[in-house]
């Protein structure tokens, strides 16, 4: 793949990070809402953090293990999160995972992104299968991945611990059939 | 590494004298094709690699690997295995039993056996296990030894050539404690 990948929906960019958003990945990955609903994220969140994240990012999207977009909003130009691929290429298969400012909670941003970026995945990746993991707690998440056109495959009993509690955890699918299916009854729109 | 004892079983450390009887179990295609990493054809050397990578495995304190040795053979007919992620307190479970030891319960009377040091001895939480769909006599296991279902995965796994669907069993302490404080 040459250079990195740039998505558009309607109302967002989904671009590579930049060292230049260490801030609002520090503040976003720092607030506890946030913080609730992932795993391996510590507390405190510093700065450093945040740059060691965003290397890593753009390193694992170079080396063309995990993509993780920046979810840009086109009207402003403010960053409300990111949503990721992580590609497991011996099963062919992409494992989704996703963060928003919970200042934007609650308007269709993380399934718009989650959307376009599973469409690139079975596009451009050329995967069999997507799946995401959630907390079984995390009701808009689990939201997040029906609109996406994912489907509930497996609860997990207590299969986590997360600040000392037993956490089940949600696991949901959608083949590459079932994908074309739903693009067949809902084609894209006209490619932008 | 411990020995665990059943009525009929011992379970103990797998040894590079058991490679060749290892080798000869593995040539079966059927086994491979329930199991997520075994190769087939099944190399040359491929046994006593992998007897040594359970010991690393058992030493980093990332797994269990006993050999399946029914007293009456003397011999091992298979191999049962908990996988560990301490930091979640849970295990996954996994085994293979050589063909012509397919259908007398070993796999069931060594994965209680297994699940019972599991919970009692290394303080786990929860004990998992996957197997591939198209292979139900290993859900029977699972099912046999207290686990319930939990779900499926599609087209999880890629092998030989096929997108195969992965079904998920678990059992919890809890479940294990209840079904203990039954039977006595």
């Amino acid at each position: 793949m040459n250079g990195l990948p740039t998505l558009v929906t309607p109302r967002l960019l989904l671009r590579p990070f930049q060292r230049r958003d260490r801030y609002d990945v520090q503040r976003i990955l720092s607030n506890p809402q946030v913080n609730a609903t992932l795993l391996d994220i510590p507390v405190p969140f510093s700065l450093d953090h945040a740059e060691l994240w965003i290397q890593a990012a753009r390193d694992g999207m170079r080396q063309g293990i995990v993509f993780p977009f920046s979810l840009v909003l086109k009207k402003d130009g403010k960053l409300l999160g990111c949503a990721d691929i992580e590609l497991q290429a011996d099963h062919n298969r992409g494992d989704i995972a996703y963060w928003l400012d919970p200042a934007y909670w609650g308007q269709g941003y993380t399934s718009e992104a989650a959307s376009r970026i599973i469409d690139w995945g079975f596009e451009q990746l050329e995967l069999h299968r997507v799946y995401a993991q959630c907390l079984h707690s995390n009701i808009a998440s689990a939201k997040v991945m029906q609109n996406a056109g994912l489907s509930h495959e497996a609860f997990q009993r207590q299969s986590i611990i997360k600040d000392g509690q037993f956490m089940d955890i949600d696991i949901y699918g959608l083949t590459r059939d079932m994908w074309e299916a739903r693009r067949r009854k809902n084609p894209p729109a006209t490619a932008i | 590494m411990p020995i665990l004892e059943t009525e009929r079983l011992l379970l103990r450390r797998l040894e590079l004298s058991d490679a060749p009887l290892m080798n000869d179990y593995l040539r079966d295609r059927e086994i491979a094709a329930n199991t997520l990493l075994i190769p087939y054809p099944y190399p040359n050397g491929a046994a006593e690699e992998w007897i040594q990578h359970a010991h690393q495995s058992y030493n980093s304190g990332d797994s269990y690997q006993f050999a399946i040795v029914p007293k009456n053979i003397g011999q091992m007919i298979g191999v049962i295995g908990l996988g560990l992620r301490t930091e979640h307190r849970r295990g996954e479970l996994g085994y293979w039993i050589g063909k012509p030891y397919w259908n007398h319960g070993y796999a069931t009377e060594a994965a209680r056996r297994v699940i019972a040091f599991g919970f009692e001895v290394l303080g786990l939480n929860r004990i998992h296990a996957v197997y591939f769909t198209r292979n139900p006599a290993s859900a029977r296991v699972m099912q046999k030894i207290g686990m319930s279902y939990e779900g499926n995965l599609r087209g999880h796994y890629f092998k030989w050539g096929e997108f195969l669907d992965a079904g998920l069993y678990s059992i919890l302490r809890e479940d294990y404690e209840r079904e203990a404080a039954h039977e006595t």
